[in-house]
């Protein structure tokens, strides 16, 4: 099987200190499920996989391009209509937003501005999409549709790393799960330890 | 890829040409910039363009809230490019901005040739240096227009300092990103 991105070596948080061990092999046309305590070093995983600091690794890491990261933070740029945003990926609306073209997504709710701002992206012919606590903040029905997404890009033959901390993994796999994604559960272990698959 | 690079330049001008606080403050510190400095005439065209490109991007910087589309956007286009597009976007949103205000100066196109200067130094030295480090350019620029060299190689100098400051804070520092970082950093 193809893969779509491969990290070998220890992970080290700013200030030097080993913080993973990492052994990942992660194929395309998956989503791979990162979960673990907070300050595991889910996030700068994910950063480093992105090509972005802080933080340094010791040992080979590597992923397909094109990509993108997507932090936990709000990934629109403010100031954008909906339709706006997505233009500016040249994606169409989808059904979903086909009500809320013309409002600014800093206008939207918290929950429908993580949705929108995570769609247009995920519709992407982007290989690899790291996205950091990609559910949090959503209810029920829009983590459904996230997740719908999400599937749809694995289908597509994208690798989707997803980052959750480990009290939300439970949820997130078994949306994926209900949507009938392929997914991969990738746990830390205590020792600070990520062997995927 | 999942941005358009084409199109980024599009957004990033239509938000700042949209926020009306980017408006107010691009316009009332180019207004009290060319106050400050009363000197010279000359042509309008360039002065005005230096003037909203540097206005532009120093209000870009300072108002860089979407930290996380940062983060996305530099993850998905190399940093150079991202930093190029955005910096275009808002210069034509501030030209569209200042060249009105140039006109209604009419005569007094040197002095905003001088806040285009200084403005674009301390643009590029907020954006992509360490205050340590920017302060004694800051200080640098400040004599040069102290001692008359003239707006016009000032404005050369920083263009040229801004030219080169782009792809050196791109190439330094894991992915190249000390640009987005330091925007990170601003409120």
């Amino acid at each position: 099987m193809r893969l779509c991105a491969a990290a070998n070596g220890v992970l080290e948080a700013p200030g030097s200190r080993p913080l993973l061990r990492l052994s990942l092999s992660l194929p395309c046309g998956v989503v791979a499920v990162i979960h673990g305590p907070n300050g595991a070093g889910k996030t700068l995983l994910l950063r480093r996989l992105a090509g972005l600091g802080p933080g340094r690794f010791s040992g080979s890491i590597w992923s397909a391009k094109p990509r993108f990261y997507a932090p936990p933070s709000e990934i629109h740029m403010q100031g954008l209509l909906v339709r706006e945003w997505y233009w500016l990926h040249r994606q169409p609306l989808p059904p979903v937003l086909a009500g809320k073209p013309w409002i600014s997504m800093d206008n939207l709710s918290r929950g429908w501005r993580r949705l929108a701002g995570l769609l247009a992206p995920t519709q992407s012919r982007a290989r690899v999409m790291l996205l950091d606590e990609p559910f949090s903040g959503l209810d029920e029905e829009r983590s459904r549709l996230l997740a719908g997404a999400l599937t749809g890009a694995a289908a597509r033959g994208s690798l989707v790393v997803v980052a959750e901390p480990s009290g939300a993994a439970p949820r997130v796999l078994s949306l994926l799960a209900e949507a009938g994604a392929r997914y991969l559960d990738c746990p830390i272990t205590g020792g600070g330890e990520l062997r995927c698959p | 890829m999942p941005l358009r690079p084409e199109r980024l330049v599009v957004v990033s001008a239509i938000r700042l040409l949209r926020s009306p606080r980017i408006h107010g403050v691009a316009l009332g510190g180019a207004l009290f910039l060319a106050r400050l400095s009363g000197i010279g005439e000359g042509g309008w065209l360039f002065p005005a363009v230096y003037s909203g490109l540097a206005v532009a991007i120093t209000l870009y910087t300072i108002a860089a809230r979407s930290r996380g589309f940062l983060e996305y956007a530099s993850s998905s286009l190399p940093c150079p490019l991202m930093a190029a597009l955005l910096a275009l976007g808002a210069g034509i949103a501030s030209a569209v901005v200042s060249i009105p205000v140039s006109l209604i100066l009419g005569a007094t196109p040197e002095p905003l040739t001088i806040a285009a200067a200084l403005m674009l130094g301390a643009s590029y030295t907020l954006t992509v240096l360490p205050l340590g480090t920017s302060i004694p350019i800051l200080i640098a620029l400040y004599l040069a227009l102290k001692l008359g060299n003239g707006p016009q190689t000032l404005v050369t100098a920083s263009l040229l300092l801004g030219m080169a400051m782009t792809p050196l804070a791109c190439l330094t520092g894991p992915g190249g990103l000390d640009i987005r970082v330091r925007m990170q950093r601003r409120p």
